[in-house]
């Protein structure tokens, strides 16, 4: 039976605010795509903490997890893909964090649920409910997960899922250019 | 010999406002006289332009003339840095001039406006010589690089009005646009062929543009239609055609879009 993620979310403890950069790595032609380059766009497609539900904005912890994920891809794809662009998301929310093992606990989650195949599946698996409750909620702006790809390649990694209608102020989502110059901002004034 | 450009533009422009001459040493500054109506043939592009809107500007004439800055502006190798100037307007009025102006200009930390009716000129010149004097312009005209620029991905997708087709869509992916129109839910034919562009296909049409980023000048649209429709491991051993006519377009463009932007697999 699927957990109610909306109840077991208001019995988490709110925790600490997560000031930490986020580093995402895309294909040059994803970000130009869309004009002007949108660096917080979100898809709407269903990816491994949303469905077409909730919109979600990836992004790893560290270079080395945007890597591993980035690679993953890399081996999906039919054509090389030779222009990548790196770019670092600043944030600063509470986060529903599923590294820590209490937390898992308390929303009835376990390690299979984390990496339990999501794409074409034909129903929702629970980290895409889980998801999609924490982008109904504003208590915490983003949950953190760990990373499979970082996994297979034998090291620690966490990515955050973010999503943008549970990101309120004082929480925190910026991009920001090489003169510190602010580009975008969540929440969207 | 002068190395700076100065241009002021005014409605009239007869002659130079009072005192401009005198702040404008001549070896340093070349300056030209202008009509509204003439700003976008100047060129090159001066360093500093003064444009005087005048008395009560209407907000028509006003908006070309922002057009045509906007358009200077965009200019190869220019970055001028603009004064703009008016007087006696009512506040409604003044506010949608100040709107109109930093929303159709770029650079807004290089633009000075003085809509109250007595433009402080010497302020301005400061501002500018104080930008100049830290290295601020982004831009220095010596060094510009011209690099040529790649395509807008997916621009062979689009209507010359920038929209999606759907008519150029199905023709990359060798279908009906009535097939296409069926898989979004639009199923009046005449419609989608009397506006392939509708704005009410926009959205509807995403998943397919986003699975063409596939595209690149090493994978080509026939090989992104073999691509289409070959069976592929990573989507249970069926094609993307099978998914797409399968109603799942969406979850295609989910598929490609990952790739492309790293998403957690």
């Amino acid at each position: 039976m699927t957990p109610d993620f909306p109840a077991l979310l208001l019995t988490l403890p709110t925790p600490p605010v997560l000031d930490i950069t986020l580093r995402r790595l895309v294909d040059e032609s994803a970000l130009t795509s869309r004009t002007p380059p949108d660096y917080l766009y979100t898809s709407g497609y269903a990816y491994r903490l949303n469905t077409r539900a909730s919109r979600a904005l990836y992004g790893a912890e560290d270079a080395a997890t945007a890597g591993a994920e980035w690679e993953r891809g890399v081996a999906k794809s039919p054509r090389p893909l030779m222009k990548q662009l790196l770019y670092f998301i600043k944030v600063s929310l509470p986060v529903i964090d599923l590294g820590d093992a209490a937390v898992l606990a308390a929303l009835q989650l376990t390690e299979n649920d984390l990496r339990a195949p999501w794409q074409f599946a034909s129903a929702p698996t629970r980290l895409q409910l889980l998801g999609d409750a924490a982008a109904c909620q504003t208590r915490f702006g983003a949950v953190r997960f760990p990373s499979d790809a970082a996994r297979a390649r034998g090291f620690r990694g966490f990515n955050l899922a973010l999503f943008p209608t549970a990101i309120v102020a004082p929480m925190s989502v910026r991009i920001l250019d090489d003169s510190g110059r602010q580009l975008q901002y969540w929440p969207s004034p | 010999m002068a190395t700076l450009q100065f241009a002021y533009a005014g409605p009239d422009a007869a002659q130079l406002p009072d005192g401009l001459a005198e702040a404008l040493p001549n070896l340093e500054w070349e300056v030209s006289v202008r009509k509204l109506e003439g700003i976008q043939e100047i060129t090159p592009a001066p360093d500093f332009i003064w444009v005087d809107l005048g008395e009560s500007p209407e907000r028509s004439s006003s908006h070309t003339v922002l057009k045509n800055l906007a358009q200077l502006q965009k200019t190869e190798g220019a970055h001028p840095f603009l004064l703009i100037s008016g007087s006696a307007l009512a506040e409604k009025e003044h506010h949608a001039l100040a709107e109109d102006i930093y929303t159709m200009l770029s650079h807004p930390a290089e633009i000075v406006t003085d809509l109250g009716g007595r433009p402080d000129f010497t302020s301005a010149l400061a501002k500018f010589r104080a930008m100049r004097r830290k290295g601020a312009d982004p831009k220095p005209r010596k060094a510009f690089v011209s690099v040529p620029r790649a395509p807008l991905p997916n621009a062979d997708l689009r209507s010359g009005r920038g929209k999606l087709s759907i008519k150029l869509i199905a023709e990359l992916y060798g279908m009906d646009v009535s097939e296409i129109g069926r898989l979004i839910g639009r199923h009046h034919k005449a419609a989608l062929s009397k506006t392939p562009d509708a704005e009410a296909l926009q959205k509807l049409l995403e998943p397919f543009a986003d699975i063409a980023l596939l595209r690149a000048p090493g994978f080509r649209a026939g090989a992104f239609r073999k691509w289409l429709h070959s069976r592929n491991e990573h989507l249970e051993n069926r094609s993307p055609m099978d998914w797409i006519r399968g109603g799942r377009a969406a979850d295609v463009a989910g598929f490609v879009y990952g790739i492309l932007t790293g998403q957690p697999s």
